[in-house]
């Protein structure tokens, strides 16, 4: 189903920016857990208080007394959904649409392999990516929460939010690898690959800010990830989980079908 | 047994652009010859063999099988060099040829190291870094490693020197002699004639002429530019019913076809100080082509 050699050729391609991302995660993952103070959450409720509207615009608006509430609402706002996002966006961009838009693609069409072979490996490799992504940020939360705050998190819960986290980057992965086999040229890929999940994260800031504006949620994707709704046991944020990795498959088969059947000037 | 068929194909652009009506069948152990100038619709014919395109209409086989629908089964026994070279950059010339090898499930590279060491390249510097020519080489190598039945060569030799395109000339040869199967595209009638059997001439998208290179030779006429010593001689040399093209100060250019002979004998006559053959350029064999239709 899939050809191992292409698979170890783009993960070798793509190890690097990678590993440039986990760097940043780790760095702040562990300042935020190293912040938490659940007697004295006084600098950050200042913080709060001297610009709500921007901390609530980046999800950081929640209940900060449990460490795990503090890390929905310092990371699970911003960082884990913006970061990931960046380098699934690289990602997919490289898998397919650099290869047409160089015109490398000859080179791996005129093979052996079929075209349905191809794409099911590169899914693969982003696949494999944010996987590594996520259970790594996984690890890092769960270290550093053992070192500065033994016997605090509640991991069961947290690898439940992180499993919703994964089903979702996998859902973006999905539009930005979509977007990678229907353009030709990386500028488009780019574009719509980034453009699409951008959009929807400015309108998930502006619902974020309440009021009248908390009705733009109903038009996010961001939405679908409800980590506060989790922790509390709704059934409607398991659901979500379920529906982002249905939704994720459904782009993969997708892209594999678009790019079946495409014409390839290359 | 043809082994490559080319049936109508046809694809649109739009604006008279693309290729059209396109007919083609060559046989096994042909080495075929596809020339045409820049832009005439060889590469989108090749793409089309090479199943990265989708024909509008008409069909397109090889070994009797679709070249788009079962284009992975067909790529077994062929070879390519793209038109336009592009590989993974970041690798060096050596990684390359090892994973197009890992990569098509070659494990033998015996001949990619001899292919290496008959064009003389060097394959551990960076793609990247590579000239032209160099990355011409590797695409030629990485084409020819596992030993293809099948050859689709879009424009092989640009960017080689003459002492290498020499050097596949006789690859093109030997490999022609193990009774592989080639297509070759080229805009050089020179390079096609050492090689091919047969060739197609592609003008802007349709095939205006396919023949054996032997008859096509015949009806070729050669250009000579003669230099006379004074212009009396000149126009002495206008009365003999030569076919001249062009008259400058002590120079005259003609075309000779099927009649060397007189040629040569006529010349005996005149003061000459040199005689040149001229290069024919693409343009000129098509006159000749059109030409010769007409005289038929």
């Amino acid at each position: 189903m899939i050809n191992w050699s292409l698979y170890k050729q783009s993960i070798k391609s793509n190890y690097k920016i990678l590993l440039i991302f986990l760097a940043i995660l780790t760095l702040y993952i562990t300042v935020i857990i190293g912040i938490y103070n659940p007697t004295s959450m006084n600098a950050l409720a200042e913080f709060y208080e001297s610009m709500p509207e921007i901390m609530a615009m980046v999800g950081m608006n929640g209940d900060s007394t449990s460490l795990i509430g503090f890390l929905i609402t310092y990371l699970y706002g911003f960082l884990f959904l913006v970061l990931p996002l960046v380098v699934t966006i690289i990602i997919s961009n490289r898998l397919i649409a650099s290869h047409v838009d160089r015109g490398s693609m000859a080179y791996l069409l005129s093979s052996p392999n079929s075209r349905g072979k191809i794409i099911f490996t590169q899914i693969k490799v982003l696949a494999t990516s944010i996987l590594i992504v996520i259970a790594y940020c996984t690890i890092v939360t769960i270290i550093s929460c053992a070192l500065m705050h033994p016997g605090e998190l509640e991991i069961g819960k947290l690898l439940i939010i992180n499993l919703g986290l994964l089903a979702f980057h996998l859902f973006i992965g999905g539009i930005c690898f979509l977007s990678s086999t229907i353009f030709n040229e990386t500028k488009y890929s780019l574009m719509f690959g980034a453009g699409i999940p951008f959009v929807f994260y400015l309108i998930q800031m502006l619902a974020n800010m309440g009021g009248k504006l908390e009705n733009l949620k109903y038009f996010t994707i961001f939405s679908l990830f409800r980590p506060l709704d989790i922790i509390n046991g709704k059934g409607s944020a398991y659901l979500m989980i379920v529906i982002l990795f249905l939704m994720a498959f459904i782009l993969y088969i997708l892209s594999y079908f678009i790019f079946k059947k495409k014409n390839l000037s290359i | 047994m043809s082994v490559i068929n080319i049936k109508n194909l046809t694809k649109d652009y739009g604006n008279n652009q693309g290729i059209f009506d396109i007919n083609l069948e060559i046989k096994k152990g042909e080495v075929y010859g596809f020339l045409g100038p820049n832009g005439a619709g060889k590469t989108t014919t090749i793409r089309h063999l090479m199943g990265f395109m989708k024909a509008d209409k008409g069909t397109c086989c090889i070994d009797g099988l679709d070249c788009f629908k079962e284009a992975s089964i067909i790529q077994k026994k062929v070879g390519y060099i793209p038109g336009e070279i592009a590989f993974m950059n970041e690798m060096n010339g050596m990684e390359f040829i090892r994973f197009m090898a890992n990569y098509r499930g070659l494990k033998d590279l015996t001949k990619a190291h001899e292919l290496l060491k008959r064009f003389d390249l060097d394959p551990h510097g960076k793609i990247r870094k590579m000239s032209k020519g160099m990355k011409q080489k590797l695409g030629i190598i990485v084409a020819f490693m596992h030993d293809p039945d099948i050859l689709i060569l879009d424009e092989a030799t640009s960017g080689l020197d003459p002492l290498m395109q020499n050097i596949f000339v006789e690859l093109i040869k030997e490999e022609k002699k193990k009774g592989k199967t080639i297509l070759m595209s080229s805009h050089m009638f020179e390079e096609i004639e050492k090689t091919c059997d047969k060739v197609a001439i592609i003008k802007a998208g349709r095939i205006v002429a396919t023949d054996t290179i032997i008859s096509l030779r015949k009806t070729q006429a050669k250009k000579y530019t003669i230099t006379f010593n004074n212009k009396k001689e000149i126009n002495d040399f206008k009365k003999e019913g030569m076919e001249i093209v062009d008259i400058s100060e002590d120079k005259v250019t003609l075309l000779v076809q099927n009649n060397i002979k007189q040629f040569i004998t006529l010349l005996n006559k005149y003061d000459v100080i040199s005689i040149d053959e001229e290069m024919q350029g693409l343009e000129d064999i098509f006159l000749e082509f059109y030409r010769g239709e007409k005289n038929d």
